[in-house]
This record gives structure tokens, sequence and C-alpha cells, in this order.
């Protein structure tokens, strides 16, 4: 006998961990799948972590109506899930007067697709707000927000879970066939594991045009676009609280290389946006990371060459019009051509991770509903708790009273992000049962400070062995077989 | 430590040391090489001899300190934050503070290396934190960029320890380290050195598979046509040492760009706050940093005894030169040695050049007819091993320098030493006997 599901969600990043978690709130049987050893490795790890408010998008598209639907659901939800999250605002900044048409455009784009909080303000106020930048005029955005990608997508995924989802990692599916007789989907892994499901989801993020072709062929092609990023020390938080975009380069390839705090207090600066043909090709450009150092010493000339401590890349899943040839495509949310209850996400690029609670309710409600009758699940518990406090954001008196009831919540184990040896530990034995490095960073933040886990990863090395008595050649960075040590010498 | 037992030496006696470690000693506990001491102490030490012997010292004289115990923020009136499993989160107001904080290693970012990030990619010191401390396995074959002493003295290290380093880069035209590290950690080895050259980006999904470098001009410009790539699993970036200076950020000293801005009595900006050690400026040697801790103590005494004649005294003179290497070690300068003839001393950091001629010293003539002989090298690893009942990892040292190829097989000997009675011990090796000293670190 194989397991067998409702509904079969393959992919565990922000927009398919919100559909599991969404799916939970009714009678369903919910299997989510993840190729990866932790969810929110995928768009949902590398991304501007920005809430957007939903005036760069066309009207009337998809992408308008989920991000501004989906922005009205925080923060609550954030509050739900216990993600920090921040109302940080954003200036798109016009250097000069022939740039305030475009923020005019904006503008009024932003008021049809009902985006809240916008107004256009000149040079005064822009120094007001952010003294360290210039600009003649700027599209002033007090909706914007920012939120943790990954640590939202966990909580997505620890709340499915408690709430009934199976949640599966190191799950890479790689085939899908019907099985009419049984009046379900046969899905397989590259594990040889099977699993049936009435219904199959495929959030795949930058796989999905590939996942979209495994029961039969389609016509959606992803074209991966990456983006690169630079991280700024916490250090460097002071010279910014806001997000600071530039006017949108004309091509539509994305929004511009911007400055985004993020809610760790560093800054990030990116993306650049270059089209390639892995979808899996992460890597850095040396030409990308001098742009962007340029861009950010000119933006911000108060920064020093210490202060950028990692470069990393994103990719955008975009889509093509072949008939327009225009590159602005909205989100691709339907059924397989030839199976109905084969649901395709594809192209689910920017303002994704901002519309993932509207994308999952239109899943739900729109797409499930139709082969399910939507039974209230009357256990369903709104209320997810992060089990780590993280110390460094909490006053000495808030630390004092943890490290009384925990007295591991004392030690320190990384110096660079403060992060404690409870912390650490906690991540550890997180719900999902992620066991990588990757897996402890994002639940934590530790090694990923200015040190880049110089002083902290022979400690949460030694941590992984003695607490959860891994073997060092099982010690992973993010996907199986990154392996970090080959074994002990002694 | 050097500063707390001198302000004790002074008369001061309300003194806490604040370590964040489980033990004391600082960075010196993972050095297990010899190289320390010799002028502090008169005498060539590993790293963590030096630390016990100045523990030792500091804990016979009874003063107060905390291990497993960070201070997480510092204001400007000198009040500490500290947190501790043991202790809980502790708030202490000082008098005056000497910040010895020490410094962290430069990342892959610091040369702006691009490419891919695998599993695989590490710093110096953090590799020799996982080697020597943990026993850990950190690859196969590895490429090293820079060519500074950790860098130097992690090649020697791994090479010893049967890993296979290709190759070192190092982007300036000369050697950043000692000269006398570039003989005994890479031309013992033949591990080749490649002046003015970079790697410019990382290979690899899952794990490192290769490296892209490139040669760089006197301006550090890449030459076109220089590309080359070299296949391994392995990258270590030995790329500088920045100051540790997050609690005299919070504490709002003035800096001048990195450093840490000071008086002549090493005092910051902010009054009663002294900084001392790496956490200042990059020593080389470990007995430059203990002196300056004893310096900078007598300002914090005076600080505390007598602030009207402090005041007086304090000009705004920088009391310290900063570390600068010596431009000379080019690729030239060694061609030149090794056409002469001549070899470099390596008795002691001064790295002498050695002739029939001229000897330097007493010590360099032996090690010159040495050499002549047969290399012969001091043995210094790491073991585990059980001593006064308990399992631990033991550095270990040979006393007498062992003939060159006898290194590795007597480094495989110790690791099947189970258990031992006394730190000083010896093996049969071959009918000859070797004395060993050992510091147990755990
Ligand atoms: C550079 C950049 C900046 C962005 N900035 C913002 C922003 O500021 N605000 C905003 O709202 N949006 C932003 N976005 C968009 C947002 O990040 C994405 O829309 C969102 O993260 C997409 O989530 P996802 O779940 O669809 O994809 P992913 O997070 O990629 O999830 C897909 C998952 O499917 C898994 N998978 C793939 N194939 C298989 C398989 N065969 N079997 C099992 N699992 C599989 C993958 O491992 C992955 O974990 C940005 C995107 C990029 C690239
Ligand atoms: C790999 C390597 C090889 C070397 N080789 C040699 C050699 O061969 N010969 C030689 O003479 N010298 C050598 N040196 C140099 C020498 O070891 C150092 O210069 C010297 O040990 C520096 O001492 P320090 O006390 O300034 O810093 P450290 O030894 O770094 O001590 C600083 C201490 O402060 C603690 N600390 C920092 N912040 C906090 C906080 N917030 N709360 C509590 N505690 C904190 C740290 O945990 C650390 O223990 C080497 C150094 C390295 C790294």
């Amino acid at each position: 006998m194989h397991e067998s599901y409702d509904i079969c969600v393959i992919g565990g990043g922000v927009v398919g961990t919100a559909i599991a978690r969404e799916a939970t709130k009714y009678c369903l049987k919910v299997l989510l799948l993840e190729r990866c050893g932790d969810v929110a490795e995928g768009i949902s790890k590398a991304n501007s972590g920005v809430l957007h408010a939903g005036f760069n998008v066309k009207s009337g598209s998809l992408k308008a109506r989920f991000n501004v639907e989906g922005l009205s659901f925080f923060p609550e939800l954030a509050y739900q899930l216990d993600v920090p999250y921040r109302l940080c605002k954003k200036l798109v900044i016009a250097k000069d007067d022939s740039e305030l048409p475009y923020l005019e455009k904006l503008l009024e784009q932003g008021k049809k697709n009902g985006s809240p909080g916008l107004s256009i303000i000149g040079e005064a106020e822009i120094r007001r707000l952010e003294p360290l930048i210039s600009g003649r005029y700027a599209l002033y955005s007090q909706r914007t927000a920012i939120i943790s990608p990954y640590e939202l997508t966990i909580a997505y995924a620890e709340s499915a879970q408690a709430n009934g989802a199976d949640i599966r990692l190191l799950a890479d599916v790689c085939a899908i066939e019907r099985d009419e007789a049984e009046d379900c989907f046969i899905i397989r892994t590259a594990d040889e594991s099977i699993f049936r499901s009435r219904m199959v989801v495929n959030s795949a993020g930058n796989h999905s045009d590939k996942v979209a072709s495994f029961p039969a062929e389609q016509k959606h092609r992803l074209h991966p676009c990456k983006g690169e990023y630079y991280v700024l020390d916490t250090d460097a938080s002071r010279f910014l609280k806001m997000a600071v975009y530039p006017v949108p380069p004309a091509d539509g390839s994305g929004l511009g290389v911007h400055l985004t705090p993020t809610i760790n207090g560093n800054i990030l600066i990116g993306p650049s946006a270059d089209y390639l043909d892995d979808p899996d090709d992460l890597s850095t450009t040396k030409p990308v990371m001098e742009l962007l150092k340029k861009e950010a010493f000119e933006l911000l000339p108060a920064l020093r060459s210490a202060n950028f401590i990692k470069s990393y890349s994103g990719i955008r899943p975009k889509l093509f019009n072949s008939e327009t040839g225009k590159t602005f495509e909205d989100f691709v949310i339907e059924q397989h051509p030839a199976f109905s209850r084969y649901l395709n996400l594809i192209g689910i690029e920017s303002p994704g991770l901002t519309a993932s609670p509207a994308i999952a309710k239109y899943v739900v409600e729109q797409f499930v509903s139709r082969y399910f009758p939507l039974i209230e699940n009357e256990r369903f518990n709104p209320i997810r708790k992060s089990p780590i406090r993280r110390t460094k954001f909490l006053t000495p008196d808030a630390i004092r009273k943890l490290i009384d009831e925990n007295p591991t919540y004392g030690e320190v184990i990384c110096r660079c992000e403060q992060v404690s040896k409870a912390e650490v530990l906690l991540a550890l034995r997180n719900p999902l049962g992620a066991k990588t490095l990757n897996a402890i960073k994002k639940r934590t933040h530790a090694m990923m400070g200015r040190c880049q886990s110089g002083f902290c990863l022979p400690k949460i090395a030694g941590l992984l062995m003695d607490e959860l008595g891994m073997e060092p050649d099982a010690i992973y960075r993010d996907e199986p077989d990154s392996r970090v040590f080959l074994g002990r010498s002694r | 430590m050097a500063s707390a037992i001198a302000l004790f030496g002074m008369g001061v006696r309300d003194i806490l040391l604040i370590e964040r470690n489980n033990s004391l000693g600082g960075i010196l506990n993972q050095c297990i090489h010899t190289g320390f001491g010799l002028s502090y102490y008169k005498e060539e030490l590993t790293g963590p001899e030096y630390s016990m012997r100045m523990s030792r010292r500091f804990l016979d004289l009874g003063i107060p300190y905390q291990t497993d115990a960070m201070v997480i923020g510092m204001e400007g009136d000198k009040v500490l934050t500290i947190t501790s499993e043991c202790h809980g989160l502790q708030q202490i107001k000082a008098k005056a503070v000497i910040l010895a904080t020490g410094c962290r290693e430069r990342t892959r970012e610091a040369i702006e290396v691009a490419g891919s990030r695998p599993a695989g990619v590490f710093t110096a010191g953090q590799a020799q934190n996982l080697i020597n401390l943990r026993h850990l396995r950190i690859g196969k074959k590895v490429i090293i960029q820079g060519s500074g002493d950790i860098g130097l003295i992690m090649a020697r290290r791994l090479q010893l320890e049967g890993y296979e380093v290709i190759k070192v880069f190092e982007r300036l035209p000369f050697l950043s380290g000692l000269i006398r590290n570039k003989i005994q950690c890479l031309d013992d080895y033949g591990i080749p050195l490649e002046f003015g050259a970079q790697i410019t980006s990382i290979n690899g999904r899952k794990r490192v598979e290769s490296v892209d470098m490139v040669s760089l001009d006197s301006e550090f410009r890449p030459i076109a046509g220089s590309e080359k790539r070299y296949a391994c699993d392995t990258v270590i970036f030995s790329v500088g040492l920045i100051q540790e200076m997050e609690l005299g950020r919070s504490a709002g000293i003035a800096f001048s760009g990195q450093v840490p801005s000071i008086n002549s009595k090493f005092e910051t900006s902010v009054p009663g706050l002294f900084v001392a050690g790496n956490a200042l400026h990059i020593h080389d040697l470990a007995d430059g940093a203990s002196l300056e801790g004893e310096i900078v103590a007598k300002s914090a005494s005076l600080y505390l005894e007598d602030r009207e004649r402090f005041r007086s005294e304090a000009k705004a003179e920088i009391p310290y030169r900063a570390l600068e290497p010596d431009q000379g070690h080019d690729a030239a300068f060694f061609d030149r040695l090794r056409e002469k003839g001549q070899i470099v001393c390596i008795v002691c950091p001064k790295g002498c050049l050695l002739s029939p001629d001229d000897y330097g010293c007493k010590r360099g003539k032996e090690h010159f007819l040495q050499e002549r002989h047969g290399k012969k090298r001091i043995l210094t690893t790491t073991i585990v091993a059980e001593y006064q009942n308990v399992e631990r990892t033991l550095t270990v040292r040979s006393k007498d320098p062992l003939p060159f190829d006898a290194l590795v097989p007597v480094k495989d000997m110790l690791r099947k030493i189970g258990k031992m009675d006394s730190l000083d011990f010896s093996v049969d090796s071959g009918g000859t006997r070797i004395e060993f000293a050992a510091v147990p670190l755990s």
C-alpha cells in the first residue's frame, strides 16, 4: 500500500507551503514534497524580502490582484505565524525631473491596483526621511514592509505540519502519471518512494515548467533570470531605514538595483538581471559584483569595503509571451491541459512572496473546491509559535529571564550574530526535521554574520555530532551530498 | 591575561577577565605549531604551551575570571552586559576596560571571489580549528589563497595530515608572512607558491570542484590570457585579519579607518577604555601582543590611580607601528637564494640568510650544518588520548627535531597512543626513543 492523499503540493517554497497550510484549514489529507533537505531552499531563500505595496505591477493582472490582496493579510499573518515583520516603508527615487513621469505612472498604476499609502514627495522630504539618500522626487510608499522570506516559509510549513499536513523533505519528484482506475496520480521520487494523490499542485518554482510536463507535455517554458546581491554588515544598518529603489529599467527585467533593509538588520544591494540557461546556477559574477559595489558606494558613500560581507544570487522564473514578445507575463495558475486535477503554478516571480497568502487562498477556494467539499477543519490552529527566541533582538531583562529558564541561552555560539547555544539546539531539533547547516542558518542567522562562520562552524559542527549523533560526512551545507567534512582524522 | 597579570603586579586587585571561549588563551590554543615565546619566554614554544604558561601564572595569582562568558554589549559609560550559561546575564560597571578581543579573518568577499558557494570553502583559522581541535577531515585536494603566516602554517599542517596542497596563491608580488614559514611550510613539502595571482571564481554546486585564477599586474589588474583552472575540492582563504572591535563600536569609540583611534596611552576616545593586542593592530607574534598587554596595563593602572597625571602624560601620538610585510621577499629574492645556495635560517623569526661565510649566530651554524646533513624538524600534532582517566585532545610536540622523513610515520604512530600517564612521554621508533611534551586542551 502506498500512502494516499487528497492533495499533493510539489515544492516547499513560500508559495507551496502557503498552499499546504491553507489546505489544512479544511478536512483534507495534505502532502508536501520538497526535493531539498529543508523548505525555503529555492527562490524563497534568495530574494529581496519585501512585502510590496503593489504599484509596480500591471493593472488587471493576477500579479496586481494577489499582490494587493496578499499584502492585506500582513502584518496579522506575521503575528499569527510569529515571523518577524517590519513596516520599513519605501522610496522610489527620481534622480531628476525627467524621471518624474515614471513616478507619476507608478502612482497612478498603484492607485488603480488599490495599493495603499502612496504619495509623491520632494527633495526636502526625502532628506528628512532618509538623510543619506539624495533625489529630486520620490514615490513614497508607506505600506511597503519587509519580512524574512525563509522564516515565513518555515512558519507556513510548520503551521501546515502542526495542522496535519505531511511534509517530506529530500523528496525529489521525478515522475508523475495518472491512474485512471484509482482516480488519482502516482507520484514517484528519486529515492523510489511512491505517493498517491487525488490532486496535484505544482509549485516547483524554477522547475515548475518541468514538473508541469511530468504527466504530459504542456506549453509553458521558464527563462531563468539571475539576480545577484551583496549583503551588507548589520553595522551598515544605521545608514538606512527604508527600502530605496531607483526608477525601474524600461526592459521590464526587474525593479532595478535597490537597497533593502532586512529584518536581521543587514542591507541588501541588488538584484541584477541576467538571463541564463541553468535554473540552478546560483553563482555570482565578477562584473556584477563590481557594479553592485560601485552603485552601493554611490548611493551610500559612508560604506566601507568591510561592510560587504557576502554575495549571493536568486533566480526569477520568467515567462515570455511568445505572441506579443513582451516580457511582462502574468502568473500562470491553471489546470494542466490534459488533467484537470493537476494544477500548475508557473512563473511565480516577484511579487510572489507578498502574494503567497492570496495565491494560497485562490488555489484552495477556486480549484481545490471543485473536487473536494471544503469542510472546515475544526482543529485548525492559525497560531504557530517559533520555538526559537532570538536573543539578539531582546532586552537584557528579557535575556536574563530566558537564561533563567534555559541556561543554554547564555552561551553564545555565533559571535557576530549573537546566537546562543539554545537557539542553535532548538534549530537543530526543528519540527520539519531539516538537518543541514543552511537549516540552522535560516532559523537562527548563525554563520551569516561578518565572519561568515569562521568562528562558529566548528562549534555548530560539534553540536550536530554530539547532540544529533551525526557523522561528520553526513553534515551537509544544503543539498544532499554537499559535504562539508569527509570524516574524522582521529 | 598579560594585562591582567601586569595589573595585579601593580597592585590592582579588583580585576575581572571575561573570555567567551571555554578556556583561556585565545587563538593560541589552536596554533599547535612552534614559533611562540622566543622573546617573551626566551624559549620556542607551541601556541598551547605559551598559553598554558601564561594561564598557570594567571591562575596562581587567583585573578577572578569567567570563561564561556561573552560580553554582548558595552555602553559608553563602561557598563558591560555579559551572558553565560553559568552566571546568566550580568551587567557590570567598570572604572576601566581593556579590550583585548583579538581579530577575525577576512573571507572570500575581501578579495571579491565570484562563483558558486559550495561546501569546501574555509578560512585558514577556521580550517586550523576544525583540523586541530575537532579532528575533522575537511577535504583532500586543497588550493590556498594568501601567503600570510596562517596560510603557510596551514599548508604544512594539511600536508602532514595527508591532504594534497596543490598550490598557494598570493595577490601581492612578495611574501606576506614570515620567510621562515615559507621555508618550513612550503619548500620543505615542495608546495608551489605563485605571487601576483588570485582566485577569481569558485566552481561546483555541492562541493568545490575547481577554482579559476588569474595573474595580476603591478596595479592588481587581471592580466588577460593568464586565466587558469585548477581542480580541487577545498579552498582555503588566508587573506588577512581584521580587528574585532564591535564592543568599541557599541561604546561609541572613534576610529581612523578600521582602526580604533587611541592616544599614546592606548586609550580610545572613551575615557578609561583601552585596547591591546590584535584587537588594536595585527601582531605577527604572540610575544608582541603580550608585551603590549603589559604596557596597556600600566596605562590603565595609572588611569585608575592618578587621573590627573594620566591626562598630563597622554599625548596625541600612536604608540605602535602597524605591521608591514617585508616587500623584499619576492620571486627574484627566492631565485637569488637558490642560485647562491644560501639557506634561510628558521631557528627564530628573524630569518637570517646563512652561508658558510656567515652563519648569523651559533644556533644558525648548527642549523646550517644540520640542513646539509639532512633536514630535521620539530613534529607538532594533536592526539586524542586518555589522560588522568578522561579522554582528551592533547597537542603534542617532539622535544627535539626529528629527521624529516620520520615526521609522518611518527605522527601516525602517535595516533595509536591510547592512554598516557604523564604529559612528558616518549615513544620508540625503530630503536630510538623520541621524547614528547603534551598539553591537554580539554
Ligand atoms: C531576485 C528576486 C527578488 C525577489 N524579490 C521579491 C520581493 O522583494 N518581494 C516579493 O514579494 N517577491 C519577490 N520575489 C519573488 C519571490 O521570491 C518568489 O515569487 C517566491 O519566492 C516564489 O516561491 P515559490 O514557492 O514559487 O518558489 P521556490 O521558493 O523556488 O519553491 C519551489 C520549491 O520547489 C522545489 N522543487 C523543484 N522541483 C522539485 C521537484 N521535482 N520535486 C520536489 N520539489 C521540487 C524547489 O526545491 C523549491 O524549494 C523575488 C524573486 C527574485 C528571484
Ligand atoms: C593561525 C595563527 C598563527 C600564528 N602563528 C604565530 C607564531 O607562529 N608565532 C607567534 O608568535 N604568533 C603567532 N600568531 C599570532 C598570535 O597568536 C596572536 O598575535 C596573539 O595570540 C594575539 O593575542 P590577542 O590576545 O590579541 O588575541 P586573541 O588570542 O584572539 O584573544 C582574544 C580573546 O578575546 C576573546 N573575546 C573577543 N571578544 C569577546 C567578547 N565580546 N567577550 C568575551 N571574550 C571575547 C576571544 O574569544 C579571544 O579568546 C599566530 C596567529 C594565528 C591566528
